[in-house]
This record gives structure tokens, C-alpha cells and sequence, in this order.
């Protein structure tokens, strides 16, 4: 259900102004997450008290807002926001168990293949015309759109080979819930 | 009553072929494009894989692709993901979707691969 809460706070990456998190400040609890749709952001975060301290899970942040947030400035406070308040879903720290699993087979192949992989984002991404999401593991490549789609043939049947070795629970968590993506760098 | 013939979704592939080959380029085609491009490829696997839910249909699609081959579910959601930034996304999150006819030509690209394999695809059989 929707919720006013006091303030919500822009941060902004300094070296990529479009990326940005909103941190909704709270002060009576660190266990939720909070997942404004403003400006298209996802925004989680748990707040714990003035001055503004990320909890530990800041890594996950950096995640979801699919950057690498290096500075964060304060640039403006949106008052009274209203935002759905949605308890972390419980398959995601089994998901994050999966995807870091996935990450080395992923990299082996780029080895094996002789592909050089310039970096590998994980994003969110909710449709917001449905109720489902998902975490998108994309694998950027050093080479043409065309080799790089080639070199997706590859990867989607290690993945498929990966996907078969895991149990039906997780095989149908991986296949609901991640995206594997292979692009161009 | 006899019902019209259903219409043909590969038309929606030609349409945004001409929408974002006019002259001169435009964000707003590039963007019409990128989304009927997108309906095109999602209609005709809905169709072939015989889909008929009505409440998230586009990840039930994209799932029941990857269950028969991972890649082909993945890349229809990549378009997926375009469709979405080019409808909603005024500014484009992610800065390297920020150049529409990149977008679009990359799109194009994927979905003239994707095309033949979805027009082949047919249901999973029943498990025992």
C-alpha cells in the first residue's frame, strides 16, 4: 500500500548525472526496502538515521541502480513522496546465490572462446505494465553487433546447460526471475 | 457471424521498417518503431506457443520461450526492455540507449534473427 513518508533524497552518481537512487528516510526501521517509481529510478534503500548511513547492503543499491555509484551528492529532498512499500522479495538473496554461481561459467566460456568480456552490469528491470521483475545480468563484448549476437548462441546454450544442472525450484526461479543479456561493449 | 480473418502480425514488422526508414530520422519514429518491431516478434510467438493468459502475457511468453531454447526467451526480452524504454522512458535510464537510431538499428538487427525462429516455434510437448 502507498505510504507518505517524510522526505525522500536524491543522490546522484558526480561522474553520470542521469544515474541516480532516491533514499527514503525512515527511522524506524532498517529491514525494509523502499521502491519509489520516481524519475524512472529504482530506489532501495534503508535509511538509518540522520546523517544519512547506508545499511550494510549498499552493494545492492549500487546494483539495482545498475551503476557504480563513486560519489553521492545530495541535490535536492522531495517531500512527502508517496511510495509502495514492498518487503524485499524473498527469493532474491537465492537469486543473488544463483547469479554469483552463474558469473565464473559465464566468464569461463568468454575465456574458452577467446571473447573479451568488458564488463558484466546487473540492473533491474520491472515492465511496469505487469506485476513480474527481474534481474538482468548483461554481458558486454569486444566485438562487432553482429559477432556479439553470434557469441549470444553460445552463451544462451551454457546457460541452458547450467540451468539444467540446477534444482526445479531454482531452475524456475532463474528462468522467472534473470535475464542473461549479451551486448555490444 | 462469421469473424474477420485475425490480422497478420509480421505487418507490424514492415510497418516500423518503413516508419523508421523515413526521412528525416525522428526520435518519435525511431521510438514507434522500436515498439511495434517488438509487438511484431511478441504476437507471433504468443500466437505459436499458444498463449492465451491475459494477466502478464509478455513474461509468460518470454518464459515459456526460454524454456525451450534460453536464448530466443532472452533476446524477445531484451526487445522487451527497448519497448518499455521507448515508451516510458523520455529520457533513457541507462545513457547508452540515449541515441534512438542506434536503438532502432540495433533492434532491427536482433528482431530480423529473431523472426524466422519465432515463426517456427511451435508449443513444448506435453511431460508425461
Amino acid at each position: 500500500m502507498p505510504k507518505v513518508l517524510p522526505d525522500v533524497h536524491r543522490f546522484t552518481d558526480a561522474s553520470s548525472p542521469r544515474r541516480s537512487i532516491d533514499v527514503a528516510a525512515v527511522s524506524e526501521s532498517t529491514e525494509w526496502r523502499y521502491w519509489p517509481k520516481l524519475a524512472n529510478a529504482y530506489t532501495v534503500a534503508s535509511v538509518l538515521s540522520a546523517p544519512w548511513t547506508f545499511d550494510t547492503d549498499v552493494s545492492w543499491v549500487n546494483a539495482s541502480a545498475s551503476a557504480q555509484i563513486v560519489s553521492l551528492d545530495a541535490l535536492r529532498v522531495i517531500p512527502h513522496a508517496s511510495v509502495d512499500i514492498i518487503p524485499e522479495p524473498s527469493f532474491s538473496d537465492r537469486l543473488r546465490l544463483l547469479i554469483d554461481a552463474l558469473r565464473p561459467v559465464l566468464y569461463q566460456l568468454a575465456v574458452r572462446r577467446g571473447v573479451s568480456v568488458a564488463a558484466v552490469n546487473q540492473s533491474q528491470f520491472i515492465d511496469p505494465e505487469e506485476a513480474t521483475q527481474e534481474t538482468v545480468l548483461t554481458m558486454k563484448v569486444r566485438l562487432s553487433p553482429d559477432a556479439a549476437l553470434n557469441y549470444w548462441d553460445e552463451v544462451g546454450a551454457t546457460v541452458e546447460t547450467w540451468v539444467a544442472t540446477l534444482s526445479p525450484a531454482d531452475a524456475d526461479l532463474v528462468q522467472r526471475h534473470l535475464a542473461v543479456f549479451v551486448e555490444p561493449a | 457471424m462469421i469473424n474477420p480473418p485475425a490480422f497478420d502480425p509480421r505487418l507490424f514488422t514492415d510497418i516500423a521498417r518503413n516508419l523508421a526508414g523515413q526521412q528525416p530520422p525522428e526520435e518519435g519514429r525511431f521510438r514507434t518503431a522500436v515498439g511495434r518491431a517488438y509487438y511484431s516478434l511478441f504476437l507471433i510467438a504468443r500466437e505459436n506457443l499458444r498463449i492465451r493468459v491475459r494477466e502478464d502475457v509478455h513474461s509468460a511468453v518470454i518464459r515459456s520461450l526460454r524454456a525451450q531454447n534460453r536464448r530466443l526467451g532472452d533476446q524477445l526480452d531484451q526487445l522487451r526492455h527497448y519497448r518499455v524504454v521507448a515508451d516510458y522512458e523520455l529520457i533513457p535510464d541507462d545513457p547508452t540507449k540515449q541515441n534512438w537510431e542506434q536503438n532502432w538499428n540495433y533492434v532491427w538487427q536482433l528482431a530480423t534473427r529473431l523472426r524466422p525462429t519465432l515463426e517456427g516455434i511451435r508449443p513444448a510437448p506435453a511431460r508425461p
